[in-house]
């Protein structure tokens, strides 16, 4: 009898505690490396601590979280997803995200309309900052400074010049605008394949890490980068630094989304209402070096000196890729560059 | 006279016994390796409306591209193969037969095993530290005076080579080692007292005995070989392509699950192809010898 009791017991607590587990808990794909840590301290650590839920971050890259949706879309398990521009597009388009009640997400008023993306007045997507991928140099191997994408082809950086591989997300847009800046066109990417032929560079790399390496050896004295990883390479004193040339640097923004048919609503509005909050926006860009998407954001002069756009632009000099177009286009990029560039 | 249980060749286990000890590895396998092969398969023939469809092999089989880089893999796996043997083997050999200390000989094996446990950033590194401008075998080279500037060694096949030996190499010399350590010594004495010398004896009678660790060495090593992602990744610099990047874009950089199914598929049936092959003229050999 006894025994039967605490058995009883036992799966009444447990019964409990899942339920308790259920209500208030949720899954949240975001990003890896400093980008995840510094998202677990802007956003999640200060929800979790004041509205007392569990939150389960899994740290996936964009392409990998995008995947994930597909495979789960009759079924989610994820609640809250951040994805790049091309992914958030596709996934709206897939119907794997949701639209965005600004009823119950008062902090979008806010976000700069940049940062909202919508189709017919309805938002799938909100930026939480804007990132950059911008040429930088070894300021202590190279002498000359570079101020145009295409110094990048002096032959004084033959076989030293690191570029995003076709694994990065911000491998189809940089190419693209290459391929604008030459006279060419979404029709047209002979301009882009031809001067990516004439390139010796050390590497097309497929991961941030990889890059690191690369840099912080000596190895890579220029190339294209985000200038936020360029800079932490700097506050470890490796001689680097991010340029903004005069063509501007390629932008994007990390975007958050509800996603299409989680059981926890209510609770995934919350944590995106909190992601916008002025305050979680600003200590992304303060520790990130991303550019918030809030008028007249509080950054400190060291951040602000650091910004996507250099230390005296704004928004106004991202250039911002039309990111439907760069997903659509991506696979037949990447196909071009396989055929054409690599195995020329 | 009538032989007892115990006489007959091989153990006997009782049906429900066979069912509980196989249960758990058929089981593994049929979730992690059937479930997912089969949904690839179907999608290298289903489209995404549920129509059947042989389009997408169609597709595929037609284009000279993707048999350049399937040649180009295969020819990466059969360098990688070749050269660690080539340094696996006499590694085996010295461990097996001249390390007489069991904690000398422990202490060799993990250091082969070593590199298995570094992640792949830190290995990136490392080898820039070695193939790198500045590294070893550039200074090397310029000190001596073979090459008067640093030659360019890291992101090309050669490194994609090194790489994947490097991580290969633990899995040849621990397959042969073991091999070697089970053959019968009192042959290898009754060869030198017959008058075989020592290089004789190497040839004609531990060699061929080793040859079945040879060859499953060198099945596992070509295998990871072409399948390898991260490796030829890495030190490719994404200047060279081998199949698994390509598929690994289909998958995950196009979304193009179809095509990424169907190249799967050609690289899996063109490995074992070749490894039929290779067991059969390897049979025939064994037939005439």
């Amino acid at each position: 009898m006894t025994r039967n009791r605490v058995l009883l017991a036992a799966g009444l607590c447990m019964s409990l505690t899942a339920g308790a587990y259920a209500q208030d808990s949720l899954v949240i794909n975001m990003y890896t490396g400093v980008w995840g840590t510094n998202m677990k301290k802007c956003i999640f650590d200060t929800f979790q601590e004041t509205n007392k839920v569990t939150l389960q971050l899994d740290q996936k890259v964009s392409s990998v979280t995008y995947t994930s949706l597909r495979q789960q879309k009759d079924n989610p398990q994820i609640d809250v997803a951040w994805l790049d521009g091309a992914e958030s597009d596709q996934s709206w388009a897939d119907s794997l995200v949701d639209a965005i009640d600004p009823a119950k997400v008062p902090n979008m008023k806010h976000v700069d309309k940049r940062a909202l993306h919508q189709t017919d007045g309805k938002v799938y997507a909100v930026g939480t900052g804007f990132y950059a991928t911008g040429p930088f140099q070894n300021t202590k191997e190279v002498k000359k400074k570079i101020t145009s994408w295409f110094d990048l082809w002096d032959p004084a950086l033959a076989n030293r010049v690191v570029l995003p591989g076709t694994e990065l997300s911000n491998f189809a847009p940089i190419f693209m605008f290459i391929n604008k800046q030459l006279g060419g066109d979404s029709k047209n990417f002979e301009p882009a394949i031809a001067k990516f032929k004439e390139l010796k560079a050390l590497s097309y790399y497929p991961s941030s890490g990889v890059v690191a390496s690369s840099i912080q050896s000596g190895e890579a004295l220029a190339g294209a980068h985000y200038p936020n990883a360029i800079w932490a390479l700097n506050d470890q004193n490796v001689p680097v630094e991010p340029v903004v040339p005069k063509e501007g640097v390629v932008a994007g923004d990390i975007r958050v989304h509800l996603v299409k048919g989680t059981k926890k609503k209510a609770l995934a509005e919350k944590l995106i209402d909190h992601a916008l909050k002025e305050e979680v926006l600003t200590c992304l860009g303060e520790n990130l070096f991303i550019g918030p998407p809030i008028k007249n954001p509080k950054l400190s002069e060291k951040a602000k000196q650091r910004m996507p756009w250099g230390a005296t632009g704004s928004l106004d000099n991202l250039v911002m890729p039309n990111w439907k177009e760069v997903g659509e286009l991506k696979p037949m990029l990447i196909d071009l560059w396989n055929r054409r560039v690599v195995q020329k | 006279m009538r032989r007892g249980r115990s006489d007959r060749v091989g153990l006997h286990i009782p049906p429900f016994e066979a069912f509980l000890l196989l249960g758990g590895p058929v089981l593994f396998l049929v979730l992690f390796f059937v479930v997912p092969f089969l949904t690839m398969a179907s999608d290298s023939v289903w489209t995404d409306k549920g129509e059947l469809t042989g389009d997408f092999y169609a597709k595929a089989v037609a284009d000279v591209f993707y048999w350049r880089v399937l040649l180009a893999t295969f020819e990466l796996g059969v360098w990688v193969t070749v050269c660690t043997a080539l340094i696996g083997y006499p590694l085996a050999y010295y461990i097996t037969f001249y390390l007489r200390d069991p904690l000398l000989r422990r202490l060799i094996y993990i250091v082969i095993v070593t590199p298995l446990f570094t992640s792949n950033v830190v290995r990136a590194f490392a080898w820039m530290l070695v193939l790198g401008r500045q590294g070893v075998v550039n200074k090397s080279l310029i000190l001596t005076g073979i090459a008067d500037s640093p030659l360019l060694l890291m992101n090309t096949r050669f490194a994609m080579v090194v790489g994947l030996i490097y991580i290969l190499l633990p899995i040849f010399v621990l397959t042969v080692a073991s091999i070697l350590q089970g053959i019968n010594r009192s042959l290898l004495e009754a060869a030198r007292d017959l008058g075989a010398g020592a290089a004789t004896t190497f040839w004609k009678v531990t060699f061929p005995l080793s040859l079945p660790g040879v060859l499953a060495g060198s099945i596992l090593v070509f295998t990871l070989s072409v399948s390898a992602y991260v490796t030829p990744a890495v030190m490719s610099g994404g200047r060279h392509l081998v199949m698994p990047m390509v598929i690994f874009q289909q998958y995950l950089v196009s979304f193009d699950y179809h095509v990424g199914a169907v190249l799967s598929i050609m690289l899996l049936v063109m490995t074992l192809l070749l490894l039929g092959v290779n067991f059969y003229f390897l049979g025939r050999r064994g037939k005439v010898a």
